[in-house]
């Protein structure tokens, strides 16, 4: 079965523990599908279940999703996505 | 002693005469350049010559303040330096946050403005209206901490803020810094070199009178409305929580981090650099803030193991974890902090001390330069032992090969030679700072044409990237379209880097910090040009304060100009030119120097610039009114 690599950065201890993982997926996986799937799996005080979709940097290997298919973007097998909160300043 | 913002006066001191005189800046040259960075400029071009030794008397170092630096304009406590550089021979601004600019306007001054130099080593005492040149030969050797604490001590006074060089300014290595209010380096171009040649290790300042606006409380009110909308925007939330090393997971998930020299994109154990890391693992214990400002993106740390020794000082930026660490190989988080606190100290610039020391180590790995010449180093990639101890022997120009790195990367390649100026991630130069500009056009274009040579540091395209609704309405406003909010294009590249020079350089004037116009965007030109009018009662509006940002840029060229720059030295660093992106979602790309020199036209065409040779033309000075102040650089035709 295909599989994605997830990436979480920054969005909460509870997320932290699972900072990179492995999830299987179905053909026409989306970008938002993964993104709720982790949403109802976070735990108290997550971040990722307060945070909204404006605050977050969104990358499919390393792409911005606002270059691909925003939200709707389809994973492919082997995909690597991060989710983290937008950061500033350099 | 209250006075109107809009009276502004000079405090010119010859060091080599030891006297002091004071001017008044021109209200005309306060609405046509707005202060701080834009009379800086023309203080600088008016006052020096062409081809002068920036480490010779005749150089001079002026001391700025914002215009509205010391109200509560949100985030607008910003001071500069500015001189010509030891670094590059050319024009030389750098930008320091702490509290140091608004303690000045508070002691009645505005500018301070140094020459000469002096015999024995000074310190200046700006105590209110009482100007002091002290002794400083018991300060000479000792380090930043250290000699704030000192100089404190004798003052009997713990409100004062300073401006201090350490041993690495006094030993005029190119690329030494002044830490102003303890924490904050005014770093870039070997600022601090040129303090120490004029045996100038401190500026101590205490001021106990206020600023007036002169429509005061309309003035107020809208300051109010900027800092609670800046307050409100979630660059502003992130800063705080994570500091500029927040943006790390980002760049590293995005192939653009820069590491091993530029030589890899990313690197293994990233978040161990984060401000996240620092957060959650206990390191980061307080948050610093520069005058006026909630946001309060320094960091305040600790150490927990100790293992390369104790630390409780101010925390490792953005920059500073790139520099001295990916790029050298390293992801060691004590590491760190402990080569921040040294760069710090002894006063140095951790961008450049960063790269001289990723170059010697690319170098050292490639076999062209040996451990004998090393003076004994293993400069091995990672090895932090070699890291730390090259620092302190940089600051003191210890032996040959850290007298050698001590001036610079552009230096040390050409001699030592055989290709390693391939590798030297320098132009014009300066370090360029983390940056990787083959995959972000705008910001390959405005490094190129930075007169201080290629960072993010007088100019920065952050919305290029289009990460925020805000940011996609600037690039909207600038091009007409938001979907240039893209990186990789290179279409209107030259419209968003004039857009960000002129607001940069307007923020700059008026003492903002540039994150809130350019980064996060509460802070705007239409509602900077209202606090100025409010704040002088003078009638302004948003197009003026543009066309004032734009005539500090054009000055600042014309100075480099005069001093012999031309359009070839508009250039990146070679790797960064012809090695491209070697993986990641940006892999193949390049900023090559035939697309490099399609932006550079259309830059230059845009600007009123002469295409073949990057000079001003004198009809693009007339139109900014600029004829009469370096109309002497410009080309007539």
């Amino acid at each position: 079965m295909a599989q994605v690599h997830l990436r979480l950065f920054g969005l909460g201890k509870g997320a932290a523990s699972k900072a990179h993982l492995t999830q299987a997926i179905e053909p026409g996986t989306t970008v938002s599908t993964l993104w709720e799937g982790l949403r109802r799996d976070s735990g108290p005080g997550d971040k990722l279940a307060t945070i909204d979709r404006e605050g977050l940097l969104v990358l499919v290997n390393g792409r911005p999703i606002r270059f691909l298919a925003g939200w709707e973007t389809q994973v492919a097998d082997n995909d690597s996505i991060s989710f983290m909160p937008k950061a500033f300043g350099g | 002693m209250t006075r109107p913002i809009s009276q502004q006066r000079i405090l010119n001191i010859d060091l080599t005469q030891r006297k002091t005189w004071v001017e008044p800046v021109p209200l005309d040259d306060l609405e046509g350049l707005l202060g701080g960075r834009g009379v800086a400029a023309k203080l600088l071009y008016e006052r020096t010559a062409a081809g002068l030794d920036p480490l010779g008397p005749e150089n001079i170092m002026i001391f700025g303040t914002g215009t509205l630096t010391g109200t509560n304009a949100p985030s607008s406590g910003r001071s500069s330096v500015t001189c010509k550089s030891p670094a590059t021979g050319l024009y030389l601004k750098v930008s320091v946050g702490g509290h140091v600019g608004a303690m000045l306007r508070y002691a009645g001054w505005d500018y301070v403005v140094i020459q000469g130099a002096a015999s024995s080593p000074v310190y200046l005492w700006v105590n209110n209206d009482q100007i002091e040149i002290r002794d400083a030969r018991h300060l000479w050797g000792r380090g930043t901490r250290e000699t704030d604490d000192l100089i404190k001590e004798e003052l009997g006074d713990e409100a004062i803020h300073t401006a201090i060089i350490g041993p690495a300014g006094e030993n005029q290595v190119l690329f030494s810094c002044i830490m102003f209010s303890r924490y904050n380096s005014a770093s870039r171009g070997g600022v601090g070199a040129v303090m120490g040649s004029k045996n100038l290790k401190a500026i101590a300042v205490r001021g106990t009178g206020g600023l007036v606006a002169a429509k005061g409380q309309s003035y107020y009110r809208l300051a109010a409305e900027m800092r609670r909308t800046l307050a409100a925007d979630a660059g502003s939330e992130s800063l705080y929580n994570w500091g500029t090393a927040g943006s790390i997971p980002g760049l590293n998930e995005m192939g653009m981090l820069a590491a091993y020299n530029f030589s890899q994109v990313t690197i293994d154990n990233a978040e161990r650099l984060s401000g996240q890391y620092l957060l959650d693992e206990g390191y980061l214990i307080g948050r610093e803030s520069c005058f006026g400002c909630s946001t309060a993106c320094h960091r305040y740390v600790r150490s927990q193991s100790h293992e390369w020794g104790h630390v409780r000082d101010s925390g490792p930026e953005l920059e500073t974890v790139l520099s001295l660490g990916a790029e050298c190989g390293i992801t060691d988080t004590e590491a760190l902090l402990v080569a921040n606190r040294l760069c710090n100290d002894l006063g140095m610039d951790t961008i450049s001390a960063g790269h001289v020391i990723s170059w010697a180590m690319e170098t050292y790995e490639r076999a062209i330069v040996s451990r004998e010449e090393t003076d004994g180093l293993d400069l091995r990639f990672g090895n932090v032992d070699a890291l730390h101890s090259l620092l302190g022997r940089l600051a003191y120009r210890d032996g040959a090969f850290a007298d050698l790195l001590s001036r610079g990367t552009r230096q040390a390649s050409l001699e030592v030679g055989r290709d390693s100026w391939k590798w030297a991630i320098q132009a014009k130069g300066l370090e360029q700072s983390a940056v990787d500009t083959r995959a972000a056009k705008s910001y390959a274009l405005a490094f190129a044409v930075n007169p201080r040579g290629p960072d993010h540091l007088m100019t920065e395209t952050f919305a290029e990237f289009g990460f925020t609704q805000e940011s996609l309405d600037v690039i909207r406003e600038i091009t007409g379209d938001e979907k240039y909010a893209n990186p990789r294009l290179t279409e209107k590249r030259a419209e968003i880097v004039r857009w960000h020079e002129d607001v940069y350089a307007a923020s700059e004037a008026l003492g903002f910090c540039v994150f809130t116009s350019t980064a996060a965007f509460a802070v705007n030109p239409k509602n900077m040009a209202q606090l100025f009018s409010l704040g002088l009662g003078v009638p302004f509006d948003e197009r003026q304060l543009m066309l004032a940002g734009r005539r500090a840029v054009t000055i600042e060229r014309c100075f480099n100009v005069r001093e012999g720059a031309r359009r070839q030295d508009d250039l990146l660093p070679w790797r960064m030119m012809n090695e491209k992106v070697p993986a990641g979602a940006n892999a193949g790309m390049i900023t090559d120097k035939e697309m490099l020199d399609q932006l550079l036209d259309q830059y230059y065409a845009l600007h009123g610039w002469d295409i073949d040779t990057a000079i001003p033309l004198l009809s693009t000075l007339e139109q900014l009114g600029l004829a009469e102040v370096c109309g002497d650089a410009a080309l007539d035709s």
